[in-house]
């Protein structure tokens, strides 16, 4: 399975003609609303495939349970799914990497300099995990 | 809610392979992803 994370990622591949298996998205660019809605649309049509769509919020800086509800749901199929977030979607990649199966691939941007390619293993499990748990509970977290 | 600096840090380090804007091409992610077997 080939999943993204991020409006430019997702649009980085479209561009290529790769249609993801599940892209999770909120409509912004590095903060910056981007109307990538109607681009997606096109790029999709231009591909011609079909696409499922999801919906969640997830405030920024959090991990809410619905969205790793949906993202399991997702998860199942029948692919391509795409997800928009209300709010912000950066950390929805950690859920995807513990859910994900086996030597699936996920790709998330790093702002101002690149993208990230991830294959699924027991180790990336752990550690988005561990950073779950953390950002879940409060711990990575600070009150301005 | 403001993620803690550590883990900011943390997340500013990439999880994975990363390929830099400047050499992100079709063939590259093509290649990449034939490799990973996607």
């Amino acid at each position: 399975m080939l999943a993204t994370v991020g409006d430019a990622t997702t649009f980085k591949l479209l561009s290529y003609g790769i249609v993801p298996d599940l892209f999770i998205v909120d409509g912004k660019e590095r903060r910056e609303k981007s109307d990538t809605s109607k681009i997606f649309s096109l790029m999709l049509e231009k591909n011609r495939r079909e696409v499922s769509h999801m919906h969640c919020s997830n405030n920024p800086g959090s991990i809410s349970g619905r969205a790793i509800a949906v993202i399991k749901d997702a998860l199942k199929g029948p692919f391509p799914i795409r997800i928009f977030v209300c709010g912000e979607e950066d950390l929805l990649a950690l859920p995807l990497f513990v859910m994900a199966p086996d030597r699936s691939v996920i790709i998330y941007g790093q702002p101002l300099r690149g993208m990230v390619i991830v294959k699924i293993n027991e180790d990336i499990r752990r550690t988005a995990k561990n950073l779950i748990y953390k950002i879940r509970k409060g711990l990575g977290t600070k009150t301005l | 809610m403001v993620l803690h600096p550590k883990i900011i840090r943390i997340l500013k380090e990439p999880l994975g392979e990363l390929i830099l804007n400047d050499d992100i091409t079709k063939k590259k992610l093509g290649i990449t992803l034939e490799m990973l077997e996607c």
